[in-house]
């Protein structure tokens, strides 16, 4: 409940209607979260039935039936590579000539891309359920906010009997993108938020979000620097807190640079060391499954050497290397190196020195990288902050500013900036900047241009986004026409364009020529991006495809899970039941049937409390398992016994591991090398 | 049962109170608090100063440094057993009911259900 | 977007160079605080039309006023003297400037050439510092002919043309600074 303040006599308020809720979604490349304000202070919401708050942004398409998100979708990663779509963000925004691009480079090579619709050709689309059905990132993107949506709507309705899909209780979601994501990223953030049924008060850059949540919990004032590095994505954000009042002084970052960047150059490190390492490499670019285990493996090592000085791991072809700190700090050194430059620019378009910073705030899973910790007290001259998980403070964060939003409240404001230099191309192909980078927003600009030739009766006006001077090296973000103007002599034309960036940052243009009136007003849609009536048209085309039935979907997933759970059981059961009593055996025995009962019927709460009970009735077995292979392992048998055993004692933890009171291990990537390890 | 407050929430009244006053707003006898009509599960509470005197009916309770809350016959039944704080967090702060009653809030928190 | 006040009526202060950058801070906060888009998210269309209005107006008017060169530009424009490129395109009068002052930065441009072409960081970086040298005795010159005017019963022509001269002149070394970094930025 919201927190009250004592009234006049009198004059206690009266609030007529109810506001519906308002939540924050960090929607990040590796992982996506969903968090409210409750209690006066905001608490991320469980995205999976164990009761998890990161949900891995993976969804795979299977070839009929709805897509799967998060762990189950990661599950198939390997054996559906193709179809199951990982790191879409980085593709957010993007067009098929740069996704193919980058696919020379060796990135999404595990994807297919569809050939594009002809209406947009500007925009990817990606083969999948098995070649029957063509995506495009923001639907793969919808898709990932569409399962937050359901989690929160379920966790936050306080009516019995759940969701009601005509009466949703959320009325507004802030969506967190990098600081750094041009016009045509955040215009398919947007696309994705109402593609999933959500009404996007605000699209909020994630340094910003961080600093919120940090800014406001610690009541402190003054200059700090949030630097984000996560798993696709760096950004750098200088902010001033003062007096309640967060102003964004500059921002800075790269879009395509990451955590992801360190697990690829560790896999590069792991195959590249080998004498056999072209013929490995060969094979993992025929195999992408195999490919992402390694990439899966690079991962665990990255986490392992956060606290150790050496790790070892196996390689698909089933050699075992080993890698120190050392060698992992030299690999990732150009990745961490190119943050630099953007940490010195932010600092100077700030104005300010290293000194001048009050503290340093830490965001993104990859800063926990101590290389990268080393690094940034290095660059900025004093150790950084790490209070808050550095993986849910933006979306702690984006839930604050829905509620500053909702509640219209008074102690806490935002300002920030726009990232990159607004402009037209001129005669030559050089740019005119209109709205230079890290001006305030909202804002607005306005120029006047002429005309160079002769009886000239058109504009061609073309919008670029960057800091180049030509227009080729920045990003393109739109072209429109402005015809009809009567003939007049070279440079008596008077075009006056102007610009406006709204407070979520996105543009709109309109042109005038003065001396005619003749007007052309747009609301940028980007070169890449979709059009009203496609986003219309994917909206239906869900609903087709039984994706918007959220009963329904959680009805699968919680099915798809007890199946999971029955079926470990069962294997425990008889490999494993001498350890029961009858007593024991028999509790188990019937919350097992209550579970297959349940799964027969259609009510997903149902499922997901026999799933409970079975928990708490196996809880005991599970652990009596657990000793026995441990037991086994430590008295004195062979060392690849002792493998087997321990192989074994990780796959009980893996049967168990769905259950709720086995929830503890909530870092996903653990869970990841499990379910592929069995697969090796 | 009867009414409780946090030191937290008593300083912060006395605080308040003082405030009012060298703001020339008068001195309160106390603080009233109940139930009424309104919000969207139907019922609101009431929080705010009492220039008047208690009524003979209204229930009141005294805490240190003479803070007092007064509270009438019919609120008294759905707030039994409450616990007045006050709290500060990344939100801003503000007083808070601890209400043993209550069923449950709407989504806004505006309002509660008994 | 025309708005109807100019950017010292939008922030409350009187037209002058002279502005306490502290004041300045505070007034915007508290415009903002009255008039960001966000206070008003459950407003009707119109109102928030409005209000986004207004948050623009208070954005440019900060930009404006923060940077001493912007100000002084928009002093001058206020008094009739519109230094801005599109004025000159439209065919307003050309400010001619100190041919010797011209073929200075020409002179500098080309040192910068060889620089690069030599990867002369060292040089570069004390053209910089040079540049910026210069930078701050304009700016002085520009303070100095603000309180001269300020002085002055009505305005002198001459100092407005030794204050355009100024500001021209700061503009050019702006620009070669921005390129100077620009490819720095490019280039690291």
């Amino acid at each position: 409940m919201s927190l009250l303040q004592i009234a006049e006599p009198g004059e206690s308020p009266v609030k007529a209607a109810c506001k519906g809720r308002v939540v924050g979604i960090d929607l990040g490349t590796t992982h996506s979260l969903v968090a409210v304000v409750e209690d006066a202070s905001p608490r991320c919401l469980a995205v999976d039935a164990q009761g998890g708050r990161l949900l891995p942004s993976i969804v795979s398409y299977p070839p009929s039936g709805p897509p799967l998100v998060g762990e189950p979708a990661r599950a198939r990663a390997a054996s559906h590579p193709h179809d199951t779509i990982a790191s879409v963000k980085r593709m957010m925004g993007r067009s098929p000539d740069e996704i193919a691009a980058q696919q020379s480079h060796g990135r999404f090579l595990q994807y297919r891309l569809a050939p594009s619709d002809p209406k947009s050709p500007g925009v990817v689309r990606l083969s999948v359920a098995e070649a029957r059905r063509a995506v495009t990132p923001v639907e793969v993107s919808a898709e990932i906010l569409r399962w937050l949506r359901l989690c929160a709507e379920e966790q936050l309705s306080t009516a019995p009997g759940g969701v009601d899909e005509d009466d949703s209780i959320l009325d507004g979601v802030v969506i967190t993108v990098p600081a750094y994501f041009d016009d045509a990223q955040r215009q398919a953030t947007k696309d994705a938020g109402r593609l999933a049924g959500l009404n996007v008060l605000r699209l909020l850059n994630e340094p910003t979000a961080a600093a919120l949540a940090y800014g406001l919990d610690q009541k402190k004032e003054g200059k700090f620097a949030v630097y984000d590095l996560g798993g696709g994505t760096f950004d750098i954000s200088i902010l001033d807190l003062h007096d309640g009042i967060f102003t964004v002084m500059s921002t800075a970052g790269d879009t395509a640079l990451g955590g992801d960047d360190m697990d690829q150059a560790l896999a590069d490190l792991l195959i590249d060391g080998r004498s056999d390492g072209a013929a490995l490499r060969l094979a993992l670019q025929q195999d992408p499954g195999q490919s992402r285990v390694l990439l899966a493996m690079a991962r665990q090592i990255k986490h392992e050497l956060t606290e150790s000085e050496q790790a070892t791991a196996t390689l698909p072809n089933g050699a075992r290397v080993a890698v120190t700190r050392a060698q992992f700090e030299a690999a990732i050194a150009p990745i961490v190196q190119r943050t630099a430059a953007s940490c010195r620019r932010a600092l100077k378009d700030a104005e300010l020195s290293p000194t001048d910073l009050d503290g340093v705030v830490l965001v993104g899973g990859a800063t926990r990288v101590p290389a990268v910790r080393a690094f940034v007290a290095q660059i900025f001259g004093q150790p950084p902050l790490c209070d808050l998980d550095p993986d849910q403070v933006v979306a702690l964060g984006a839930a604050v500013q829905a509620d500053i939003l909702q509640n219209a409240r008074t102690d806490a404001l935002l300002i920030d900036v726009t990232p990159l230099s607004l402009g037209l191309e001129l005669m030559g192909g050089i740019v005119e900047k209109i709205i230079p980078r890290n001006s305030r927003i909202p804002t607005g600009a306005r120029q006047v241009f002429t005309t160079y030739a002769d009886g000239q009766t058109g504009f061609d006006l073309h919008v670029v986004q960057g800091e180049r001077e030509t227009a080729q090296e920045c990003r393109s973000l739109a072209r429109f026409k402005l015809t009809g103007i009567p003939r007049m002599a070279a440079g008596m034309a008077r075009l006056e364009v102007s610009f406006v960036i709204d407070e979520n940052g996105l543009l709109a243009v309109a042109a005038r020529e003065l001396t005619s009136g003749r007007e052309a007003h747009i609301t940028v849609k980007p070169s890449y991006g979709l059009s009203d009536e496609q986003v219309e048209k994917m909206l239906l085309d869900s609903f087709e495809h039984g994706e918007s039935d959220l009963r329904q979907r959680l009805l699968i997933t919680q099915r798809v899970e007890a199946e999971r759970i029955l079926t470990a059981l069962q294997g425990a059961l008889a490999r494993d039941g001498h350890l029961l009593n009858e007593a024991e055996r028999q509790a188990i025995e019937t919350a097992q049937a209550a579970l297959v009962t349940a799964r027969q019927g259609s009510d997903h709460r149902r499922i997901a409390d026999a799933i409970a009970a079975l928990d708490v009735a196996s809880k005991s077995f599970a652990q009596r398992r657990m000793d026995q292979s441990l037991n086994q392992a430590v008295s004195g048998r062979a060392v690849s016994e002792i493998e087997a055993a321990v192989e074994h004692a990780h796959d009980i933890e893996g049967a168990h591991a769905a259950l709720p009171s086995h929830a503890q291990p909530i870092d996903p990537s653990d869970a990841r090398i499990r379910d592929l390890g069995g697969q090796r | 049962m009867s009414i409780t407050a946090t030191p937290k929430a008593i300083a912060e009244v006395k605080r308040l109170s003082q405030k009012r006053e060298s703001e020339g707003k008068g001195t309160p006898q106390g603080l009233r608090i109940g139930i009424r009509g309104g919000g969207c599960t139907g019922f609101a509470y009431l929080f705010e100063w009492a220039d008047a005197a208690p009524s003979s009916a209204d229930k009141v309770f005294e805490f240190d440094g003479g803070v007092k809350l007064f509270v009438d016959p019919k609120s008294y039944v759905f707030l039994d057993g409450t616990e007045l704080d006050f709290v500060t967090s990344i939100m801003g702060y503000g007083f808070k009911f601890n209400n043993p009653n209550t069923k449950g809030s709407c989504g806004c928190g505006e309002s509660v259900q008994f | 977007m025309p708005t109807a006040r100019n950017h010292f009526e939008v922030l409350g202060f009187p037209p002058t160079y002279f502005i306490d950058r502290a004041e300045l801070e505070a007034r915007y906060r508290e415009g903002q605080r009255h008039s960001h888009p966000d206070r008003f998210s459950r407003a009707p269309a119109s109102e928030r039309a409005q209000v986004l209005q207004r948050a623009t107006d208070l954005n440019d008017a900060y930009r404006v006023l923060k940077s001493d060169v912007r100000r002084a530009e928009y002093l001058l424009s206020l008094r009739g003297i519109d230094l801005s490129e599109e004025a000159e395109q439209a065919g307003g009068k050309k400010r001619a400037l100190d041919p010797l002052f011209l073929s200075d930065v020409l002179e500098l441009r080309e040192e910068l050439q060889e620089a690069r072409l030599h990867n002369d960081g060292a040089r570069i970086a004390s053209m910089g510092a040079d540049i910026r040298a210069r930078m701050a005795q304009e700016t002085q010159r520009v303070a100095a002919g603000f309180s001269r005017l300020s002085a002055a019963a009505k305005d002198d022509a001459a100092a407005l043309d030794a204050l355009a001269d100024a500001l021209l002149k700061l503009r050019y070394y702006q620009r070669f600074l921005d390129d100077m970094t620009a490819h720095e930025e490019a280039t690291a």
